[in-house]
């Protein structure tokens, strides 16, 4: 297993982000899996240790937040050890494990979209912890990518999902479909959707002039 | 074709990689706002793409609660494991009463066959 250098943290803010070559251990990882497949469990606690921070990192970008990402870390592997006897290794266990964590953020949404419709008639007070209401964040996120990750978190999570699948863990519109439930053509409509609002929230400046051709 | 339409063609080819369809094409040639636009869509997905190597590291003791998850939920092993303890526990008392019985009888059959027969 290579080395990581990696910088603890728990909340998405530009000290929690590291940045890393993208994993070249595809073949350990095989071989992992091959022996937990036979029931080796400590192959499956190294599955755990070479993977959990890149389907942690993805479990964040889902959700938009540290708590939500840790449950659904976890149960994202306890689905995957489960699952295990079936993967047929006709896609890199990460890939697999990233379907694995989009359906299991899309399970936590959809309870905590419950849960908060249960809870609102008794909270007292509303406040709105998205950036766009947060001039502060707004003002702090400097360049593209804090930009971005504001952006992001503005986002209803059902389009959050499909634009994070696609455009940064390149899933395919078939595969998005399938783990979040939908329609492939419902998950075209969200990346488009979440896209352009992505852009304009970005690039706000070009939504304020007229449509003109020269 | 409007601005709207280019639009969804603008972010299709800029993903895929591929010119645009030729409509689309026309009117992006001709429309200074799509052109903006399409150098925005090149900005989102160049970052899109940037956060894939850019991590968030939860800390070590994410594997600790993962595998203690993975304990807690995966009762085959606990119960199994609890299921060997009762069946070995079981075994040993089956077979410690049946040693016991089987000593009392020899007790008995050998105490008897020392009793002198009565006259």
């Amino acid at each position: 297993m290579q080395p990581r250098t990696r910088k603890p943290a728990d909340t998405e803010d530009s000290s929690a982000l590291v940045e890393r070559p993208l994993p070249r251990v595809q073949d350990e990882l095989s071989s992992l899996v091959a022996a937990a497949q036979q029931g080796d469990e400590s192959a499956f606690e190294l599955l755990v240790q070479a993977t959990y921070v890149q389907t942690y990192t993805l479990a964040v970008r889902l959700t938009g937040n540290s708590e939500d990402a840790r449950d659904v870390t976890q149960e994202a592997y306890l689905r995957a050890y489960r699952a295990l006897p079936k993967f047929r290794g006709e896609s890199q266990f990460s890939t697999w494990m990233y379907r694995v964590t989009a359906n299991c953020a899309s399970t936590q949404m959809q309870r905590r979209v419950r849960h908060r419709h249960s809870k609102l008639p008794e909270t007292d007070e509303l406040i709105d912890l998205r950036s766009e209401y947060n001039p502060e964040l707004r003002a702090e996120a400097g360049d593209l990518r804090n930009r971005l990750l504001v952006a992001l978190d503005t986002l209803p999570p059902k389009l959050r999902a499909v634009v994070v699948l696609r455009d940064v863990y390149e899933m395919s519109h078939e595969d998005i479909a399938s783990e979040l439930g939908i329609s492939t053509t419902a998950a075209k409509v969200r990346l488009h959707r979440a896209r352009h609002r992505l852009r304009s929230e970005l690039f706000p400046e070009l939504d304020q002039v007229q449509s003109r051709a020269v | 074709m409007r601005c709207e339409d280019a639009a969804v063609a603008v972010s299709e080819s800029i993903e895929a990689e591929l010119p645009m369809p030729k409509t689309a094409a026309r009117h992006v040639d001709r429309c200074l706002r799509c052109q903006a636009e399409q150098a925005q869509y090149k900005k989102v997905f160049r970052g899109m793409g940037s956060l894939r190597s850019a991590e968030i590291d939860p800390g070590p003791q994410m594997v600790t609660e993962i595998l203690q998850y993975l304990q807690s939920r995966t009762s085959r092993n606990p119960i199994q494991s609890a299921w060997d303890r009762h069946r070995v526990a079981y075994v040993a008392a089956v077979t410690a009463t049946a040693a016991a019985a089987t000593a009392a009888g020899a007790i008995a059959l050998a105490a008897r066959a020392r009793r002198p027969a009565p006259a």
